[in-house]
């Protein structure tokens, strides 16, 4: 054991430069963020304004290369429109839009700023529910749970 | 005459040495006594290494082989449709299935693997990238290649016990290694035959002696690298230099290793959800109805993927829970494209990004040196060395077998005889002790082994005449 020390005390001096480097993870750009600020309700054919304030640690990001919205309505992805923010004050991105029908609405940010990429998601209900839809989402909701509580260790390695 | 004269050199030498140097010869007595009984006990399992490893050596070739059909695509040509659109279908076609993670692949007609429990049974399913098609499904334990892993690290029989065997095996092969190798190590007049080459024309167990020792001695140093590389994963040592690691600043940065601890996604208040006018009045809807953050898809965390400068192929692992990440790893590649992301699931924002680069030294040595055990550090010729090496080392077992068979005697096992100096069996004793402080399983082993010896073994005369 000591003798293993030893060794590896010497290895160590050797490499002391390297390890004087070696900052874990710190030496990464701070965490770019996005926070969605929707209404709190809205009503088919109302223009809902949709903001998002980009930031960077304390920092407010006036300087985002692009900041998109995507919206789509629950099970028709492929039918999402996106919608490009413009800059407002303050690291805040807005734009507008109308929600034809009641239901629930997925509303993504897609913000490219500083190099990197997040794409905060929210979901939006417009008008009422019915209870069929409710009952959808419950189901959807159900699985994911199971999933989570399924979910087994991940074995690697020999 | 010569061949007569070789046939008996070892006997004669230690004839010779008992004479000038007593006490080297009982050292080289002893030292001999400790490598036959050693090799003996251990020989069956370094076969099984040996062979299991040579095989899973292969497992790229041997894998795009067999699963063909599971792997690859006929055609590749139009555009690949999304994650989403690709989970969907797997969904569609496992309708009790929870997805754990994907792979995806560099080459171009290469199926995503979808990893998945499917009623408590681990799969991975294969799907085509471009149509959606299912091509195929593998339950993960029936995978050939993961039987001689399996093989490899638990004597299939598995668990701890078969684990710390195999680890105890490649330990006492270090002390098979330099026991030998003080054998083998030429005493008066060197000459080149019988050290460095065989002495092919001699009969007998001269020649089977130089075909283990001989061979053995040009692959001490190749063997003792495949034993290095692959203790660090081992259960007791590979801990003990983990440890080393950490408490030197010279391991794994925390967060650098997919399967280990994660940090976690960040849940926003959904304040807004606080006053949902309808959800009071209307239904007993729980608040998850309402407005709020809710986690990415797979196709936002591959897009995060595509963005990262990862090399494929990488694997995204589902987030669990709440607070749980998207992990994006790529360990398969060669060590310098390592890479362990974890990302928020609700906001795809980098949680921790962990590269080759940023491992400590120990770190770096230690992933460069599994990837050479693997023989994927520098392709096909690393594959064959490694073949070559497991190859030798079953031959060494063969020959030495041999040369064992031509001497043992009816009635006993055969063994070196044990030296005449008392003092000397203590020293070398001590010396293997030394041995079992490095490497603790070793250490216990001995302890054991002569716990036996002392108890059982030299109370019964039958037992003790056999093992004499």
């Amino acid at each position: 054991m000591k003798r293993l020390i030893f060794l590896l005390v010497g290895a160590l001096l050797l490499a002391g430069c390297n390890v004087q480097e070696n900052d874990p993870v710190g030496n990464q750009p701070e965490r770019v963020d996005g926070a969605i600020i929707l209404p709190d309700k809205a009503e088919p054919e109302d223009t809902v304004e949709l903001k998002t304030v980009v930031t960077q640690g304390e920092e407010q990001v006036a300087d985002a290369e692009e900041v998109k919205f995507a919206v789509w309505k629950m099970g028709s992805e492929e039918e999402a429109i996106e919608l490009k923010a413009v800059h407002e004050q303050d690291g805040m991105y807005a734009a507008a839009t109308e929600f034809n029908e009641e239901g629930i609405y997925f509303v993504q940010a897609k913000i490219d700023a500083r190099e990197q990429h997040v794409r905060p998601l929210m979901q939006f209900i417009v008008g009422e529910l019915t209870e069929e839809e409710i009952q959808e989402f419950m189901n959807s909701k159900q699985k994911e749970e199971k999933n989570d509580a399924e979910e087994g260790h991940e074995h690697h390695h020999h | 005459m010569n061949i007569e004269r070789d046939s008996n050199y070892e006997l004669e030498q230690s004839e010779k040495r008992k004479k000038n140097r007593k006490t080297k010869s009982a050292f080289y007595q002893s030292v001999w006594r400790w490598h036959f009984y050693a090799g003996l006990i251990f020989a069956p399992f370094l076969i099984i290494l040996a062979f299991s490893g040579a095989v899973y050596l292969f497992k790229p070739q041997i894998e795009s082989f067999l699963y063909n059909n599971q792997y690859y695509v006929q055609q590749a040509d139009s555009e690949a449709i999304s994650a989403n659109e690709q989970l969907a279908k797997v969904s569609e076609a496992y309708p009790d299935s929870t997805v754990t993670s994907v792979t995806y692949y560099e080459e171009a007609n290469r199926t995503t693997e979808f990893a998945l429990s499917d009623q408590g049974v681990m799969k991975t399913v294969y799907v085509n990238p471009y149509n959606g098609e299912i091509a195929g499904e593998i339950e993960t334990d029936k995978k050939f290649t993961e039987v001689f892993k399996k093989l490899h690290s638990e004597l299939i029989i598995g668990g701890t016990v078969a684990n710390r065997i195999v680890e105890l095996a490649a330990c006492w092969a270090v002390i098979l290694l330099v026991t030998g190798l003080y054998i083998w190590w030429p005493r008066n007049k060197a000459s080149i035959w019988g050290t460095i080459l065989p002495r092919i024309t001699s009969e007998g167990r001269t020649f089977w002696r130089d075909m283990h020792a001989v061979p053995a001695f040009w692959l001490s140093v190749f063997l003792l690298i495949l034993i290095a590389t692959g203790l660090p994963w081992s259960g007791v040592l590979g801990e003990q230099i983990n440890r080393v690691a950490t408490s030197t600043n010279t391991g794994y940065p925390d967060y650098a290793q997919s399967w280990a601890e994660k940090p976690e996604s960040v849940v926003k208040t959904k304040d807004v959800a606080e006053n949902v006018p309808w959800a009071a009045e209307n239904l007993d809807v729980p608040l998850s109805v309402a407005n709020g953050y809710v986690p990415l898809s797979l196709s936002d965390a591959a897009f995060i993927a595509e963005n990262e400068k990862i090399e494929k192929p990488y694997t995204i692992t589902m987030p669990q829970g709440d607070t749980g990440v998207y992990t994006i790893a790529t360990s398969h590649s060669t060590p310098w494209d390592d890479a362990t992301l974890h990302v928020d699931q609700y906001s795809g924002a980098k949680l921790t990004d962990v590269r080759f680069a940023d491992y400590g030294l120990l770190a770096k040595s230690i992933t460069v040196g599994i990837a050479l055990h693997e023989g994927r550090l520098f392709g096909f010729m690393n594959q064959l060395i490694g073949l070559f090496v497991c190859m030798g080392l079953i031959g060494l077992i063969v020959s030495s077998f041999i040369m064992w068979k031509k001497r043992k005697p009816e009635d006993r096992v055969g063994a070196p005889p044990k030296a005449k100096d008392k003092k000397v069996s203590r020293t070398v004793f001590v010396i293997m002790l030394i041995f079992g402080v490095l490497m603790p399983l070793v250490g216990i082993s001995i302890i054991i082994v002569y716990i036996l010896d002392r108890f059982v073994i030299q109370k019964f005369e039958p037992l003790r005449k056999w093992f004499s």
